[in-house]
């Protein structure tokens, strides 16, 4: 009788607890989502980062806003194109490109990073984030 | 090793005792399956609670994103649909066992003395049940809970003298909107929550102190025996012969100890309606008439089927005697329910031994149950 007690016992729990908690951690896969925003053609790209506004309808979890943002994209020879976050790897500012440099600047604690956005002077550690691009023909397509 | 973190404990604590008396105790002889739907409401209360921390993750109490943040949970997220649907299909539930469960007190007279406050804790969270669901049914923020919720907030507000107040106070204004929602959130996560909780606790308490009431014997039949003892240890006391008089205690035959027999047929009922409850989660989707537009003048509110009764009963009643039906009677019905162990003073606690009330509460019975039949059947 212990035995079927405690087995009731653990059934009860799990169909309480189970399907709640499963819920709780699938929470984990919902919020913003991804989303393809097309930044131009390849044919305006050069090897020299250009900064490109951009402005998307976003979802994030049950909303949908109006979002700005700003990317840096470059022609890397050969119809290859590269898309860098213009947001700094310290944290979080937006980084300009000074061209007479041959680099990225933050105005906020003075990181420096090169066109392919690798670190050229701290505090930040870690090179600028890269976008996933998708080409479909001269269009080009970045994941934000 | 589990023999040494018990006793680490119990020298901490002094639980073990506390547990093993509350598990040990003898109950009378006959207690058996009916004796079962208070710990199924209290399973059903856990499930709830549970179901429902874990909805408020992702739900939006403001009325630009109460809707869509339901469907959100309900059809983005993995097994939203499902935990709703347990949250949904409980609450209906939930009325259903507290009903029966106060009714199986009612038949067994077990409201009778020792046990009156008892009783009179039960229908308090009987009646918070109640508001629990009514608060609950507007936050999906769909056109059905918009329109049920306005209809009943106006039916309270229909009560004289205090029902325009009360109304107000429920909607944050003069009428359904932002405020309404994070009042009735706000009513439905923080404040029922806190007090049904410290009821349940002394409603539990007070079932260990006075013991499960023995079956009800015909009158006639209860003979006189040792005097009755009220509780146990240094709170124990001789109970008093007046009081004596309206019930049939003495003597008890004693049964079984509590645990494990009775626990095990507690746990079986409540794992019987959590495979119910989750049966209906899964075979039926929570109904959504979509996001609520105050302006839709075509759409027909019907409220949830526990509040039938009081619509359908609207029906019936002409205009001058509303405050009949939206005050007077939920008063009076109220009132009796919660003061029914002084209102039943009569020696005997076997229905039969108190024909009257045996029959008044048999006729509300069906009463509500026919209007709550004619209510789901007329359009």
């Amino acid at each position: 009788m212990d035995t079927a007690t405690k087995g009731v016992g653990i059934a009860i729990a799990a169909i309480i607890g189970l399907p709640a908690i499963g819920l709780g951690i699938a929470s984990a896969t919902g919020g913003a989502v991804k989303t393809l925003v097309k930044v131009g053609r390849v044919s305006q790209l050069g090897p020299e980062p250009v900064a490109v506004p951009i402005s998307y309808v976003a979802r994030d979890a049950w909303r949908e806003s109006q979002q700005q943002g700003v990317v840096y994209l470059r022609e890397q020879g050969g119809g290859k194109v590269e898309a860098l976050s213009a947001r700094c790897t310290h944290l979080g500012c937006t980084v300009h490109w000074v061209p007479g440099e041959n680099r990225f600047r933050c105005p906020c604690h003075g990181s420096q990073f090169a066109a392919d956005g690798s670190v050229l002077h701290g505090p930040a550690a870690r090179p600028l984030d890269r976008l996933p691009v998708t080409k479909r023909g001269e269009d080009v397509y970045v994941e934000v | 090793m589990k023999a040494k973190v018990t006793r680490y404990l119990d020298e901490r604590t002094g639980l073990g005792p506390v547990i093993r008396y509350v598990l040990d105790r003898r109950i009378p002889t006959g207690i058996s399956w009916l004796h079962t739907f208070g710990s199924a409401s209290l399973t059903l209360f856990v499930l709830m609670v549970v179901t429902g921390m874990f909805l408020a993750l992702n739900y939006a109490p403001s009325i630009g994103d109460a809707h869509a943040s339901t469907a959100y949970i309900q059809h983005r997220l993995p097994l939203g649909g499902f935990v709703l649907g347990l949250h949904y299909w409980g609450a209906s539930a939930m009325v259903v066992l507290v009903t029966v469960h106060m009714l199986r007190v009612f038949l067994m007279g077990a409201y009778k003395f020792p046990r009156e406050l008892n009783w009179m804790i039960g229908v308090v969270i009987f009646g918070l049940v109640l508001v629990f669901a009514f608060t609950g049914y507007l936050l999906p923020w769909d056109n059905t809970a918009f329109f049920a919720t306005r209809v009943g907030v106006n039916i309270v507000g229909s009560i004289p003298l205090i029902g325009g107040a009360m109304a107000a106070l429920l909607r944050g204004g003069s009428d359904l909107g932002a405020a309404t929602l994070t009042h009735f959130y706000a009513i439905h996560v923080l404040f029922l929550p806190a007090l049904v909780t410290m009821l349940i606790g002394s409603h539990l308490f007070l079932v260990v102190r006075n013991g499960i009431a023995p079956l009800p014997r015909r009158a006639r039949a209860a003979r006189r025996g040792r005097p009755l003892v009220l509780g146990d240890g240094p709170g124990a006391m001789r109970a008093p012969k007046a009081e004596l008089r309206q019930t049939d205690q003495a003597p008890v035959e004693m049964g079984d100890s509590f645990y494990p027999r009775h626990v095990l047929m507690d746990a079986v009922i409540s794992l019987i309606i959590l495979l119910v409850v989750a049966g209906l989660a899964l075979l039926f989707q929570v109904p959504d008439s979509g996001n609520a537009n105050p302006g839709d003048s075509t759409f027909v509110p019907r409220p949830a089927w526990y509040f039938l009764a009081p619509f359908q009963l609207l029906k019936y009643v002409p205009g001058p005697l509303e405050a009949l039906a939206t005050a007077v009677l939920p008063v009076v019905a109220g009132g009796a329910l919660f003061l029914l162990p002084f209102l039943d003073r009569r020696r005997g606690r076997h229905p039969f031994d108190r024909p009257l009330v045996t029959a008044i509460g048999l006729a509300s019975l069906v009463a509500l149950v026919a209007l709550t039949i004619s209510g789901g059947l007329s359009r």
